[in-house]
């Protein structure tokens, strides 16, 4: 799996830079970037993408409004999805996960938490998928 | 918006009206005292919120500095441990180089972790950015109510008197999206109560998809 596709979409750089330096260390190298829901559902129009990791707050579409995009898109809809943001409430996950998010970490996250939440949801995809 | 305007509550020609124009603005004066403790009670409220997010960003930062010179530290001695090693490889004086060779690629894989470390502990500048952007809001919501109190003065000295040079902020006219709760602290636990919660919302869909 280590030829998928990354689309991080947070509008802080940072977070962007953090997570594409993390996502190389643990062995995907293939990122594609943007800075809000907008702005990614253009890349996922232009570029073939196997798993997104989206914040939640960001400017122009938020990371709810996103997902929900991406499930309403036949194209797009069983695309895995990993929520990374600093909302920590109980509501907001499930708010979330009724969004259709594959997972949820909450910011500041470590690299093993990264690794642990796509290899579990590429297991679970795969399994769906078989 | 109606304003305060002593030339028109006091042009009167006769005494009844000018006792008349008085009442008027007296009950103008105390209204608008009523609005300017409103919205003095309004920015009392705030002010101490956008006090208590910046002192939050004071502590994130200084936990994430002090994490990332920890960090250091330990990088810089296990160089000073890489550099000892190497020397005593390069004079050949070394019983065992195979084993001094492992040592020096397993301290020099600890350092790499270590970068990472410090790579993470930068998740900072998010945490603070949104902590600033919510203290800047809650102080531009201040200002706004403060400028709407002010155009009851409109037309007179009085707030040509009170009104300040406009600053441009950096910020101004951009969308700013952000989580005035977001937090520096994250315990291990922090993330085992989401998972749960992400365990037992699974577990629901699935008990709902199958009843028996």
């Amino acid at each position: 799996m280590a030829s998928m596709k990354f689309l991080v979409v947070d509008d802080s750089i940072t977070i962007r830079r953090i997570i594409t330096n993390t996502l190389k260390t643990i062995g995907y190298s293939e990122v594609v970037e943007a800075a809000n829901g907008k702005e990614a559902l253009d890349k996922l129009a232009a570029v073939a993408i196997d798993f997104i990791i989206t914040d939640w707050n960001m400017p122009e579409m938020n990371g709810l409004d996103f997902t929900k995009e991406v499930r309403n898109a036949s194209a797009t809809a069983e695309l895995p999805i990993l929520m990374i943001t600093t909302r920590g409430t109980e509501s907001d996950v499930i708010e979330a996960l009724q969004a259709k998010v594959n997972s949820y970490i909450v910011k500041p996250f470590t690299p093993q938490e990264l690794k642990d939440k796509i290899d579990e949801i590429v297991k679970v995809t795969s399994v769906n998928a078989a | 918006m109606e304003t305060l305007n002593a030339e028109s509550t006091m042009s009167t020609t006769t005494p009844t009206g000018a006792v008349e124009s008085v009442v008027i603005a007296l009950h103008k004066v105390i209204d608008l005292l009523d609005r300017i403790k409103g919205a003095i009670e309004e920015s009392s409220n705030k002010i101490p919120k956008a006090a208590i997010q910046l002192s939050t960003v004071t502590q994130a930062t200084e936990m994430a500095t002090v994490e990332i010179l920890n960090v250091l530290d330990m990088m810089s001695h296990k160089i000073e441990t890489v550099e000892e090693a190497v020397a005593r490889m390069s004079y050949g004086s070394v019983n065992g180089q195979a084993d001094l060779a492992t040592s020096v690629q397993g301290t020099l894989a600890e350092v790499r972790q270590d970068t990472m470390n410090i790579t993470m502990a930068l998740q900072v500048q998010d945490i603070t950015a949104q902590k600033i952007a919510a203290a800047n809001h809650l102080i531009e919501s201040v200002r706004l109510e403060l400028m709407h109190e002010l155009s009851y003065f409109e037309g007179t000295e009085l707030r040509d008197r009170l009104i300040v040079p406009t600053v441009t902020l950096p910020t101004a006219g951009a969308v700013v999206a952000f989580d005035k709760n977001a937090s520096y602290l994250k315990s291990t636990e922090t993330q085992e109560r989401i998972d749960d919660v992400v365990r037992q919302f699974r577990e629901q869909g699935r008990s709902a998809q199958d009843p028996s």
